[in-house]
């Protein structure tokens, strides 16, 4: 059976274990991974592809020891099949370039400043897993309760928006 | 400021041979006693036998010290070669001195030509490149007073910032720390204590919180999974509580991992508070610090005590790190104990920190405390990456930091706190730092 995972990647545990907290509402299912570090992150994609599962959101922060996220999202963005993973930035402390880079090359989704709204992040989180359930054609409807409503409405008006085949 | 230019550019035997050696041209002068005014005739070059003279200019009434005149230098270079014959400034004797003189007019005209000139060439350049040395001397220390002067400004005012702040939040902080204390006093009697499984996890969550790392939280995820029977959720949470269950001697219920689980979420999250409370509570204890005044010294305290209980405190810091202490002194100096940690703890986390954010293979810190006359010197050696050349010159301004940890605590004041601290015991501190080696020395006196 298809699943849908959301990736969180902080080298802070009390960050991460906050961010588990927020996302509880997905948990029941939605697979929820946490990794400290962007080679930790790279492992568990790894599996999870293999084993043919979705990668549909990575939330990552910034500055980490060893790989910074902005330049594992890069990464992440050069492969194809990951295409169309969802990915926010979330961070404390990014620069000016920083950003522009972010949103050049690894073409982010959104960025979230650390502290975050509880709120805001699972709205947003909510809103991409429908842009990317809609983009890669899976079964909305069973997903319902996880979706932004407002875009499930303009896509039953004007399916053409957000899929990606071409029709 | 000594200043002395070894080995002048002529052979002063030989002018005193020709031009000194005449009867009458010897004066002797006491201290206070002024040789020539600044603007007014003088038209004796003189050469200081014995003693000390200081020239000084006077501007608006208030005296500049150009040069000091050490025996063998001369006085009165510039009137007597200018040809203007007007002192250029005032010059004072500073000790009882003696000096020897020539007029001009004395000298023989045959030799006021040529000769006269060509031995007294070398003379007035080494007078005039002497002076200027003199001036550019005294223009570096200003500048460098001056840049202290800047610096305990910023950090006077910056430091009354500070202790506002603290005093601001010193009460909310209090009321938090204490009521986190509580709570997790309180939360004891909660935990039932029928129940050895929550006895065990709960009490262990309050006091160390979440301890497995997010890699061994997942493959124990696996083996559960494996091994049991369990449904997903419940073993989400038996793998984050690092609960390694035996199905046939306990059986859980998914109500009873869910009961477990929350119990044990609300031991880790007081932990939590706790922690964040007190290392709040220090970095305002911290700031109050840079706003304070001395406090009475009240004990004979021994550094190495010091040195050792700082290197207690910050213990779990410093875990995978090769720490050498080598303090074969055990003087005592009047102190205040925690002032003295404090300024070691900063010293020693700064450098684990430093190592620990370059993830350096081998990680090293080794402490020398020894004693050189009646000074103290602490030096504190890491093999870490080095402080930046351009960054240097700041590192004891507060908010200066290259941790980039996230949540780091330190705000980047430790320096400046560990300098406010040695002002209170006239010490100093200085760095010398280059990739693969940075060391602070603390000097403290007796």
């Amino acid at each position: 059976m298809e699943r849908l995972n959301i990736i969180c990647i902080d080298d802070q545990q009390n960050v991460l274990y906050t961010l588990q907290r927020d996302l509880t509402f997905f948990q029941s299912d939605l697979n929820l991974s946490f990794c400290e570090s962007a080679s930790e992150a790279c492992q568990v994609i790894e599996e999870l592809s293999a084993a043919g599962q979705y990668i549909a959101v990575v939330i990552c922060d910034h500055i980490m020891p060893e790989k910074n996220g902005i330049d594992f999202l890069i990464e992440l963005k050069e492969e194809e099949r990951f295409s169309a993973v969802k990915t926010v930035l979330l961070t404390g402390l990014a620069t000016h370039q920083d950003t522009i880079r972010a949103i050049n090359q690894a073409h982010i989704d959104r960025y979230i400043e650390k502290p975050w709204n509880g709120k805001h992040l699972v709205d947003t989180i909510k809103t991409l897993i429908t842009e990317f359930i809609f983009k890669v054609g899976l079964d909305y409807v069973k997903y319902a309760p996880y979706l932004d409503e407002k875009i499930v409405l303009e896509r039953l008006h004007n399916p053409n928006i957000y899929s990606n085949r071409n029709d | 400021m000594n200043l002395q230019i070894q080995n002048p550019p002529y052979d002063l035997d030989y002018i005193r041979a020709h031009y000194f050696s005449g009867p009458n041209g010897h004066i002797s002068v006491d201290s206070g006693e002024i040789i020539m005014s600044q603007d007014e005739f003088n038209d004796r070059l003189y050469l200081l036998e014995k003693g000390r003279l200081d020239g000084y200019h006077e501007l608006d009434g208030e005296r500049i010290k150009l040069f000091t005149v050490e025996p063998e230098m001369f006085v009165g270079v510039h009137s007597f070669f200018s040809g203007t014959f007007k002192s250029g400034a005032t010059v004072v004797a500073r000790e009882p001195s003696v000096l020897c003189y020539i007029r001009f007019q004395s000298i023989d005209k045959a030799k006021r030509s040529q000769q006269f000139y060509k031995d007294f060439m070398p003379v007035v350049v080494h007078e005039l490149f002497y002076r200027t040395l003199y001036l550019q001397q005294a223009t570096l220390e200003k500048r460098d007073t001056l840049n202290q002067l800047i610096r305990n400004e910023k950090l006077a005012s910056l430091g009354q910032m500070a202790a506002g702040i603290a005093h601001e939040l010193n009460n909310a902080l209090a009321v938090l720390a204490r009521n986190t204390d509580w709570l997790c006093s309180k939360f004891n009697d909660i935990v039932s204590i029928k129940d050895k499984h929550e006895q065990n996890l709960s009490s262990h969550a309050l006091l160390y919180g979440r301890s497995l790392s997010t890699r061994d939280t997942r493959s124990l995820y696996k083996q559960l999974e494996k091994n049991t029977n369990y449904n997903r959720a419940s073993i989400q949470k038996l793998s984050e509580m690092n609960v390694c269950v035996n199905e046939e001697a306990d059986y859980f219920t998914p109500d009873y991992i869910e009961k477990l689980y929350f119990k044990w979420q609300v031991a880790t999250t007081l932990h939590d508070m706790a922690v964040s409370s007190n290392q709040a509570s220090q970095v305002i204890r911290s700031m109050h610090i840079l706003g304070s005044e001395p406090r009475k010294k009240v004990d004979q305290v021994s550094i190495r005590e010091t040195i050792n209980e700082a290197l207690t405190l910050i213990h779990p810091q410093c875990k995978g790190i090769n720490l050498q202490l080598d303090a074969n002194s055990d003087a005592k100096i009047q102190a205040n104990r925690s002032e003295l940690v404090q300024i070691w703890t900063n010293l020693i986390t700064n450098a684990c920190q430093s190592l620990r954010n370059a993830n350096i293979t081998d990680p090293d810190i080794s402490i020398r405390l020894f004693r050189r006359k009646s000074t103290f010197i602490v030096e504190i050696m890491d093999n870490g990456p080095g402080i930046p050349d351009d960054l240097l010159p700041h590192i004891f301004e507060p908010h200066v930091t290259t941790k980039v940890d996230g949540l780091s605590f330190g705000l980047g004041l430790g320096l400046s706190i560990v300098e406010k601290l040695l002002s209170f015991y006239n010490g100093s501190i200085d760095v010398q730092s280059k990739p693969g080696k940075t060391k602070f020395s603390v000097k403290l006196a007796l």
